[in-house]
């Protein structure tokens, strides 16, 4: 091993940049060890004792970064060092070499893109009400990335957006696809005569992924953000996103998902529905089936019927069929549970998600199988977990909620946190299965494997009996390659099954195995 | 149009040109070595910022604070029109032992909301384990080192061992010794104790040539709480949410806040300075 470094004199980056660069060198082939840090006098004796110090350093004082790489040859050090030189030297540039096209207004960014109808906000909370305001009165329609907007806020500008005829998608809107351009955490779809409202982001994700790998195609996704069928907004973006839909020449079909609603929006929604000759599937998880179909909807019992529901629907094929197809696939699962139950040591469940709401509907599936399951989003208020999110009994972790992501990305994006912590559980000689989700497309992890199976790989050295079952939403269209993906878990031993919903339902058939 | 400006209560006055532009925050030093910066977040708010919800001086090279006014390229806003920020912390009244219970208790039931790579492990040594890279391994013995010459009594060595020490750009080390200050500033309210004197030789010790990290330590030896740290110490001194609180100080820098609070839970379990 050589090592070399580089010293950049009078320049400032924050502490998030410095460390991910010096992670990712550190990860590089041919590097043994890399170090990021400012060149004080007693940083200087702690690279010294640690081998990372070279001559050049000598002369360095406090407002100097110093670079160094431990390095199985000349070569992979001065690649290393290259890259660092890249990633510090402008983070505006994008990974295609184009420079960000910087704008300091949304009133700049609209006169820059000239035809531009559509903004997407994605700003801290307490301004994104402002931003959103100032996109209507320029009459664009808005998606609403960010979250904590005030519930005013986000009313009075949904009255605003649908008196002047916009969509407002959001606050707290993570997905959808407009036209077949999919926006912030979406898929890359077919494209077809299915259209989409969900006040659930992964909701959309999965039930437009479900619909594509089917050949079922989408003609729009709307997301509406969590809050709108809640009674304090009333629905209000849910209905004209199914105005929309319903007025839509492409959309043959549609599928409404969100949690369940108001008992006044729902009356709403079904008053809507009762406008419509087109066929309306309804996936509001957790409702009672005769609820939804008072509403004038086909009630779907999980996001994977809803999109099959659809699919049935969109090809003019009877919907009676989805009953014998989920049928003959619970047999399946059954027969699969058989299979894996032996082998099984440990009692309880662990699952570790990115998505809220695959966590949500794999709880209500589990429900059914298991009884109580712990959670930081629980069904019910007597099963959250302690503050420290260490599991218990039964336990399905939402990851992306505020607790894991404050000041880190989110799961979809970095999986860090949970490869850490799949590696705690298997540690626990009680946990028999891991479950957890992966979730492909834009916006998420460019490589998920990179960082999951290495942590598989000592996970199941330590405990070679425990299962890990997997769902993975996405599309063979997709940046990151599906099938790639779930060939490479596969090989790794885990169980991968097409849905949140089959995964759910297998992991609830062996731990109901296991236990009886 | 200005939408909403906040000017911090211990706003140094003079002429400042721009020291360093991050995403959120921009530096402006003045020849004295004084620094001030502007935001657009108020949670980073600080006794020595300008919250501005439309960063009007994103652009600007220098900036003019007198007691009347700011200025900068031909902008000029009068400070009595706007309001201040407090960067004061009041004990007073507060049930100290409630305080530590809860202080004492965060390690064990937040540690998973800590970076890896913080300072935790100087409360909670079991994850030294975690560490890995020379660097890093070396950075711990060091700090552990450090941890021990502050039990021992000898501060001063301590604290020598601690600053200038770690990555980040304040070195975490010294994020940890500025948590250390604050801890002081409460022991001294909790005890009746006036510790300036103290506090003072430690940022004496501490202080080098990276104004950041001087005028980070120097905020903390005078008291003045920014906002993120504000909210924390009044959600433990009150009824109110821990875990928010606290991860809105973690989510600080890389590991800036979690380092902070290590040496204010460090500097308070073992009376640092007294």
């Amino acid at each position: 091993m050589i090592t070399q470094g580089v010293i950049k004199q009078g320049v400032y980056f924050d502490s998030v940049t410095l460390m991910n660069v010096a992670r990712r060198i550190t990860a590089l082939e041919g590097i043994g060890d890399a170090s990021v840090v400012m060149g004080t006098r007693e940083n200087k004796t702690i690279l010294e004792s640690a081998g990372l110090f070279v001559s050049d350093f000598s002369d360095a004082t406090d407002t100097d970064l110093l670079i160094s790489v431990k390095a199985e040859n000349e070569d992979f050090a001065r690649q290393a060092l290259d890259l660092v030189d890249t990633a510090l030297k402008d983070v505006s540039v994008s990974a295609d070499g184009r420079k960000s096209d910087t704008v300091r207004s949304l009133k700049d960014a609209v006169e820059r893109l000239e035809g531009a109808n559509l903004v997407l906000i994605s700003i801290a909370g307490r301004y994104a009400a402002a931003e959103a305001q100032k996109a209507l009165d320029q009459g664009l329609h808005v998606m609403l990335f960010s979250d904590n907007v005030a519930i005013e806020d986000e009313k009075r500008l949904k009255e605003e957006a649908r008196d002047r005829g916009l969509l407002f998608m959001g606050p707290d809107c993570g997905t959808a696809i407009i036209n077949g351009i999919p926006l912030a955490f979406a898929n890359a779809v077919k494209r077809g005569n299915i259209g989409l409202v969900g006040a659930s982001g992964t909701g959309l994700q999965e039930v437009s992924c479900i619909v594509s790998n089917l050949g079922g195609g989408i003609s729009q996704a709307l997301g509406t953000g969590g809050r709108d069928v809640k009674k304090e907004i009333g629905g209000i973006m849910f209905l004209e996103a199914m105005k929309a839909l319903f007025d839509d020449d492409q959309t043959q079909c549609i599928v409404l998902i969100s949690k369940p609603p108001d008992e006044e929006v729902l009356d709403l929604i079904a008053k809507e529905i009762s406008l419509t000759d087109k066929p309306v599937v309804g996936m509001f998880i957790g409702a009672d089936p005769e609820t939804v179909a008072r509403a004038g909807a086909l009630p779907a019992g999980s996001l994977e019927e809803a999109a099959l529901l659809a699919v049935q629907l969109s090809m003019g094929k009877p919907v009676e069929d989805v009953q014998a197809i989920l049928q003959d696939f619970h047999s399946e699962v059954g027969s699969l549970a058989e299979k894996f139950s032996p082998g099984v040591k440990g009692r309880f469940l662990r699952g570790l998600f990115s998505g809220g709401t695959l966590c949500h509907e794999a709880q209500l599936i589990l429900k059914e199988y298991i009884g109580k399951v712990y959670s930081n989003v629980p069904l019910s208020p007597d099963y959250y977990l302690t503050p420290d999110h260490k599991g218990h009994f039964h336990t399905l972790i939402d990851m992306g909620d505020d607790a894991f992501t404050a000041g880190r990305p989110h799961p979809m994006i970095d999986f860090s946190q949970r490869c850490k912590r799949i590696q705690e559980e298997a540690k626990d000689p009680e946990t028999a299965i891991i479950l957890f989700d992966v979730v492909l497309g834009y916006g998420a992890h460019a490589s998920p494997l990179d960082e999951l199976l290495p942590a598989l790989a000592a996970a199941h050295e330590h405990s070679p009996d425990l299962l890990f079952i997997c769902s993975v939403t996405g599309t063979d269209e997709d940046p990151q390659d599906r099938q790639a993906v779930i060939e490479s878990l596969r090989d790794s031993g885990v169980i991968v099954m097409m849905s949140n919903y089959s995964a759910a339902l297998l992991t609830g058939h062996i731990i109901k195995n296991i236990t009886s | 149009m200005i939408e909403r400006v906040v000017f911090g209560d211990v706003l140094p006055t003079g002429v400042f040109k721009l020291h360093s532009r991050f995403r959120r925050v921009s530096n402006f030093a003045s020849v004295d070595g004084d620094m001030v910066f502007v935001t657009d977040d108020p949670m980073l708010m600080a006794g020595h910022a300008i919250q501005l919800s439309q960063n009007i001086f994103r652009e600007a090279e220098a900036l003019t604070i007198t007691e009347e006014f700011v200025s900068t390229g031909g902008r000029l806003i009068h400070r009595k029109d706007h309001p201040v920020y407090s960067s004061c912390v009041s004990f007073a009244g507060i049930d100290f032992n409630d305080f530590e219970t809860r202080l004492n208790q965060l390690p064990a039931d937040y540690g998973h909301l800590f970076p890896e790579d913080s300072f935790l492990y100087v409360l909670d040594p079991e994850r030294c384990r975690l560490i890995s890279g020379a660097f890093d391994q070396q950075l711990a013995r060091r700090i552990l080192d450090g941890a021990e010459l502050l039990l021992a009594g000898q501060v001063e060595n301590g604290v020598s061992l601690l600053s200038g020490s770690g990555k980040g750009l304040t070195p975490s080390g010294d994020d940890f010794v500025a948590g250390l200050l604050y801890a002081m500033h409460y022991l001294g309210a909790k005890n009746r104790l006036c510790m300036d004197k103290r506090a003072r030789q430690l940022f004496d010790i501490s202080k080098g040539n990276n104004l950041l990290v001087n005028s980070f330590l120097w905020h903390a030896m005078n008291h003045n709480y920014f906002q993120t740290l504000k909210n924390f110490v009044y959600s433990c001194t009150r009824s109110g949410c821990v875990s928010q609180a606290l991860i809105a100080l973690l989510a600080l820098g890389a590991t800036s806040g979690a380092d902070l609070l290590s040496g204010y839970i460090f500097g308070i379990q073992h009376r640092i300075g007294i």
